[in-house]
């Protein structure tokens, strides 16, 4: 399993030009996307149950209350995976465009001077 | 995620990306003086700062927005809940009829929809407020007013230039950068402009060219206003040689033919050999079709000097009575600067020359030397003249005459 995500995170730096760090935020973002997902599946299955409960004659007292803590522990659930939905996608973009943007202005640094005869200037400037 | 305050903070969001934009520009640009002395990009502390800045910024953004976003998904994905508990409410021990789950199954279909109604709202207002502050940015530019066009411009009688008890400071600046000078140029005649720099020089030249308004005093160019003289005619009767004269990504001919579009290839041609540049063209590998520093076989690099005498050459093209020399030979290197001070020989034949010049050999037979310092005429005339003076002039040029001896020691040893 660990040198499975391993490699998965080499895989993701060389494709999307990231660091580690940013590749392993791509892997966390992607866990908590397919979570946060799964959990906003819970009031389908909610809102399922009752419609068969419906078909099915009548609903009683006792039902109500299954209903109601259901409720209550699915946006609890949906909250708590979009808290960690939020965390892993936007902090780690940012810390990640970042870091990469210092990355590219070392590079540059270390390429021999012939290089910027050759492009504009410009150019390098909207990379950046 | 709306709002004036999220508005104001978009705000100074597209402040802190501007500012890593130029930023960025200047680390370009300065890549090759840190290569140099071998630093690294943290060192180059100014730029590093507009990024962390910028993320700084995007994080306590983030931050600013995590409970509303939060609130905002649970809250459009929360319509089940009301959904149940209100059937629940209305159905709770009695059996159900079917316009009761007919009714139920709309809303569940329905409440969704409404949802992504919602969430384009959202959106919606969010992009608005870039746009906004994206067309502030537009109107900034397009609000700054030209200088006013005569309506009816009046065309000078001869080359001749005045200036009249010019004052005149930049927009931004405190002390002025002109104060009360007094220039007269006949048509035909050679004046030099000296002195240190920030003396107010080129100031002079672009106030001839209208590059700006004077605060008061009156430019005069063949005795008309340059206020009174159209702007194309202007720009037709004034042509300027900067120190770094730029040449496009273009063929030489298309850079020659930029002071005129319209001239023909002869011409070119015959404006390139005035301007001294046969051995450029005869090293080229496409002749005059050569592009300029761009990439592949068909192009060349030139020097500094070389680069120089192609843009005297564009000069001469346009016929221009009056030239505007602004330290031009500033770049040439010695086995140039001969070739260049021919070139301008030829160029100037006949014309009503401004030369603003630090090498002061290049000027000694100009016909008027007016010496600006802090803004104001401090001597002028003749080199003869002013050396008998032994004003700010002779000591420039004694200066002058020292460095030029302790080269030569130099190579002598």
């Amino acid at each position: 399993m660990k040198t499975m995500t391993d490699k998965l995170t080499l895989s993701l730096m060389k494709r999307f030009a990231l660091s580690r760090e940013g590749a392993k935020g791509l892997l966390q973002a992607t866990a908590a996307c397919t979570l946060a997902d799964l959990a906003l599946m819970l009031p389908v299955g909610l809102l399922y149950l009752l419609v068969s409960d419906f078909l099915g004659g009548a609903v009683y007292g006792k039902r109500c209350l299954f209903y109601g803590v259901a409720i209550a522990g699915a946006l609890l659930l949906v909250l708590l995976t979009e808290f960690c939905k939020y965390n892993a996608t936007y902090f780690s973009t940012y810390r990640e465009s970042g870091a990469c943007r210092i990355r590219l202005a070392e590079k540059l640094r270390r390429l021999p001077l012939s290089f910027f005869g050759k492009k504009d200037l410009a150019g390098w400037r909207g990379v950046l | 995620m709306a709002g004036p305050k999220m508005a104001q903070d978009m705000q100074s969001y597209m402040d802190a990306l501007a500012d890593m934009n130029n930023e960025a520009v200047e680390y370009v640009r300065g890549v090759p003086v840190v290569k140099t002395f071998g630093q690294t990009v943290h060192s180059f502390k100014r730029f590093k700062a507009a990024i962390d800045n910028y993320y700084k910024y995007c994080l306590g953004y983030c931050q600013k927005c995590r409970p509303s976003m939060l609130f905002y998904t649970v809250c459009i994905n929360s319509a089940f809940a009301f959904l149940i508990v209100l059937a629940l409410i209305l159905a709770v021990g009695e059996p159900v009829g079917q316009p009761l789950l007919l009714n139920f199954i709309f809303y569940v279909i329905f409440t969704p929809i409404i949802a992504t109604a919602m969430s384009k709202v959202m959106y919606m207002s969010e992009n608005g407020m870039i746009v906004a502050d994206a067309l502030q940015r537009i109107h900034s530019i397009l609000d700054v007013e030209p200088l006013p066009e005569p309506v009816q411009g009046q065309t000078a009688t001869d080359n001749s230039i005045e200036l009249k008890n010019v004052t005149f400071s930049y927009p931004s600046a405190e002390q002025p950068a002109l104060q009360n000078v007094s220039i007269c140029v006949q048509a035909g005649q050679t004046i030099a402009l000296v002195g240190p720099s920030g003396g107010g020089k080129t100031t002079v030249a672009g106030l001839i060219s209208r590059f700006w308004d004077v605060d008061s005093g009156v430019i005069r160019i063949g005795g008309v206003d340059v206020k009174n003289i159209a702007k194309s005619t202007l720009a037709d009767m004034v042509s300027f040689v900067f120190q770094d004269s730029r040449l496009l990504k273009a063929s030489i001919l298309d850079n020659v033919r930029l002071s005129r579009p319209e001239a023909s290839r002869q011409e070119v041609e015959q404006a390139l050999h005035n301007a001294q540049c046969d051995d450029i063209i005869a090293k080229l590998p496409e002749g005059i079709d050569t592009v300029i520093g761009a990439q592949g076989a068909h192009s060349a690099y030139l020097s500094g000097g070389e680069q120089q005498r192609i843009s005297i050459a564009r000069v001469m093209l346009k016929y221009a009575p009056i030239l505007i020399l602004d330290e031009a030979t500033a770049f040439a290197d010695p086995e140039n600067e001969a070739l260049v001070q021919k070139a301008f020989e030829k160029l100037a034949c006949g014309k009503t020359v401004i030369m603003i010049a630090h090498r002061l050999t290049t000027i000694q037979k100009a016909d008027c030397i007016y010496v600006l310092q802090e803004g104001q005429v401090a001597e002028s005339g003749r080199h003869n003249e002013l050396l008998a003076l032994g004003g700010i002039y002779a000591k420039m040029w004694n200066d002058y005459q020292t460095a030029i001896s302790w080269k030569v020691g130099e190579n002598n040893d």
